[in-house]
């Protein structure tokens, strides 16, 4: 099957430069968070989503998933199986700024460290993994139609 | 031919279990390890014993000082909650991050002109605004007060006014 009678070549090589883009991010962030686990446990801790006791459980396995999909996405094998992660951790993320951001609580997810321009802006916080989970689901679908060997 | 969504969950998962595994030993070989239970913030230093002489102030003391030119006010709390939201022309110096962020306001805290600093975090049980005082104190850096309501009793009090 025509890749063309879905995505132009533009819009093929525009996904194709968003999903690097995208497994960048997911590598910087990983990269960030596993470097300083403890602060990250503290972020989780102050999202009140999860059980207290759990955020540095999820400090430590977080960071390497991330890592791991951002890899995997980037250079393979299992690129189908990364973007599908991608997007769903995407979705994870924007629910859980969305909700905090509803509850007035402050905003950092600790994904960019300190660095991150979206630090204290919860709009654009939210817009960014919106279209990280948008870039993701296209990939994803793009992959399926591919042939079994080029994207495994 | 679609691939099968089925397959690549099962391939997901297993990128997570491995990716989750490589975490945990990771984790384990730090010099410091992370233990696997949070048990709230990080411990904190106890109190330089010379913090204790460090004056409280209240909020009608605070309503006095901030905006002056020559008192900095100091956040201790984490940098996150600082970007969010924090008290006036105060600058943030977390507790968490105190030796990096201390080394660059070193030369702002100690210039000439400056009557007092004032530490604050989130105010209650909160000993950061301590810690960091004490430290300021170990370095030289004074006079120094702690705003003991912090954070959550100038926000109430900002709120209360609008």
């Amino acid at each position: 099957m025509e890749r063309g009678d879905t995505f132009s070549k533009m819009n093929w090589k525009l996904l194709s430069v968003g999903r690097h883009l995208l497994a960048a991010a997911f590598l910087v962030a990983g990269a960030l968070k596993w470097k300083n686990p403890a602060a990250f446990a503290e972020s989780i801790a102050a999202f009140k989503i999860l059980p207290t006791e759990w955020s540095n459980i999820v400090a430590i396995l977080l960071p390497a998933v991330e890592i791991a999909l951002g890899g995997l996405l980037l250079f393979g094998p299992w690129k189908r199986a990364a973007s599908l992660g991608v997007m769903l951790a995407s979705v994870f993320f924007t629910a859980l700024l969305a909700q905090a951001w509803l509850r007035g609580m402050p905003l950092d997810c600790g994904c960019f460290g300190k660095w991150d321009p979206a630090a204290g802006h919860p709009i654009i916080a939210v817009s960014r993994d919106v279209i990280f989970a948008f870039v993701a689901f296209f990939s994803y679908h793009d992959f399926r139609r591919r042939p079994q060997s080029s994207s495994s | 031919m679609k691939q099968s969504v089925p397959r690549d969950v099962l391939a997901l998962f297993g990128i997570i279990l491995i990716a989750s595994g490589v975490g945990i030993l990771v984790n384990a070989a730090r010099h410091t390890p992370l233990a696997l239970k949070y048990a709230g913030p990080a411990p904190r230093a106890t109190r330089a014993t010379s913090s204790t002489s460090i004056p409280m102030i209240g909020l009608d003391e605070m309503k006095t000082i901030v905006g002056r030119a020559d008192v900095v006010i100091i956040d201790a709390r984490p940098s996150v909650f600082f970007q969010a939201a924090h008290i006036s022309g105060a600058i943030s110096v977390p507790r968490d991050a105190f030796d990096a962020e201390f080394l660059k306001q070193k030369a702002s805290l100690s210039r000439p002109g400056i009557a007092g600093i004032v530490v604050y975090c989130s105010g209650g049980d909160c000993e950061d605004s301590g810690t960091v005082a004490g430290k300021l104190q170990q370095a030289g850096i004074g006079p120094l007060a702690i705003y003991e309501g912090g954070w959550d009793e100038w926000s109430a009090e900002t709120l209360s006014q609008k």
